[in-house]
């Protein structure tokens, strides 16, 4: 993850499930297989709802928006997970960034 | 000819081979089993893609190239399926031998399902009362072969000894037979069975098979540890528990996207359970537990 990517920064790009990435959602948990590694990953149902929302909506802060109504809370709280979630997604190669920041 | 249909797959072969299901007649997917006069080259060294493992204390290895699979056993035994996939050259010493057999029967076997695009599960499948398969999977030496053959006992069908084929149709998954043979401990023979060969430890032994595909009702997966006293636990589905025991070759990025996508098609559709027990667990009490997953008591009855 690059380092100059603050959070204000992170928020307005927008991310995509690379085509290397399959994953499945199950009632207790979403699996994610990233082929390039062979190595599968397992996320809890609301961070696997939370990739389901990236991979469809793509802009973080549009995401985010969505899954704050989605559950009743508060904008701020919904962006510290969810960008805490994508830093992990990103450093494990399950999402990319997909737009220059320009 | 004769016609060996197992592992989804049909293999012709002028060998007399045990378990043969019929005569062959023209079909547009089966393999031909001949001989190849001249020796077959070994598997390409280093080619990526290659599998190996030990059988009957000599190494077994199957390897892809140029379109083509090569598999050595040994340093005489050798098998080539051509890059059209419609027949298997082998070259061995003596084609009469059963440990021969038994492997062309069943490695070799897979090994083409597998490069003709099939998956399968290393696991044994049973076709219980109601039509269903219910497959179980274990590591070696937990008692896999012991459960299957109580089943049998207890009156289910066997579908396959060891590895099942398994793929998606519909809303389930369908469990495709095996050949008609099983491997059996030599201290524990199956009653009434006849043994074709004593191999190693084990009695290679003719057991009917079902015919077509069943769909498949429940995964057990049998584990061992002291203490435990053998009731079956319904896992959550996901496709993380059934993973390992997907046969993991070819190894391309197609192929391991299908895997995944069949493991968890399986873990939707299909009920998965982990049954623990202990030793002292006998394996008709395993056996009962397993049926009982395959066919579960009515949870609620409403009176007329």
């Amino acid at each position: 993850v690059p380092e100059q990517l603050t959070d204000a920064v992170l928020l307005d790009r927008s991310v995509r499930i690379p085509d290397h990435v399959v994953q499945r959602a199950f009632v207790a948990e979403t699996v994610v297989l990233n082929l390039k590694t062979g190595r599968y990953h397992g996320l809890n149902p609301t961070a696997g709802r939370m990739l389901e929302v990236l991979g469809e909506q793509g802009k973080v802060s549009e995401a985010a928006a969505t899954l704050a109504d989605e559950y009743g809370q508060p904008l701020d709280r919904i962006e510290a997970d969810l960008l805490e979630l994508c830093r992990n997604l990103l450093e494990r190669k399950l999402i990319e960034l997909t737009d220059d920041p320009g | 000819l004769t016609a060996h249909r197992l592992f989804g797959i049909e293999l012709h072969c002028e060998l007399d081979l045990p378990g043969a299901s019929e005569s062959a007649r023209p079909a547009a997917a089966a393999v031909r089993i001949a001989p190849e006069p001249s020796a077959l080259p070994d598997p390409p060294a280093g080619a990526g893609g290659s599998w190996r493992t030990r059988i009957e204390g000599r190494e077994l290895v199957a390897a892809r190239s140029e379109g083509r699979l090569a598999i050595a056993w040994g340093d005489d035994c050798r098998f080539e399926l051509d890059p059209a996939q419609r027949v298997l050259r082998w070259a061995a010493p003596d084609p009469a031998d059963p440990a021969w057999q038994r492997l062309l029967l069943d490695t070799v076997a897979y090994l083409i399902a597998l490069e003709l695009g099939r998956e399968a599960l290393h696991a044994a499948a049973v076709v219980t009362g109601d039509g269903g398969a219910v497959a179980i999977a274990a590591r070696s030496g937990v008692g896999k072969t012991t459960l299957t053959g109580a089943l049998l006992a207890a009156g289910a069908t066997l579908l396959s000894d060891d590895i099942v084929v398994v793929e998606t149709a519909g809303d389930g998954v369908l469990a495709h037979p095996g050949p008609p043979l099983m491997n059996v401990p030599a201290g524990r023979p199956l009653p009434g069975r006849e043994v074709i060969a004593a191999l190693g430890d084990e009695l290679w032994t003719l057991v009917p098979v079902e015919a077509d595909p069943r769909p498949l009702e429940a995964l057990v997966l049998l584990e061992r540890r002291p203490g435990a006293d053998g009731r079956l636990e319904r896992l959550e589905p996901s496709p993380l528990p059934v993973i390992p025991w997907l046969l993991g070759f070819p190894r391309t990025r197609e192929r391991e996207r299908r895997r995944f996508d069949i493991a968890a098609d399986l873990a939707a559709a299909v009920p998965l359970y982990r049954l623990m027990a202990d030793t002292t667990v006998t394996p008709g009490e395993l056996a009962e537990r397993v049926l009982g997953a395959a066919n579960p008591a009515p949870t609620a009855a409403i009176g007329a």
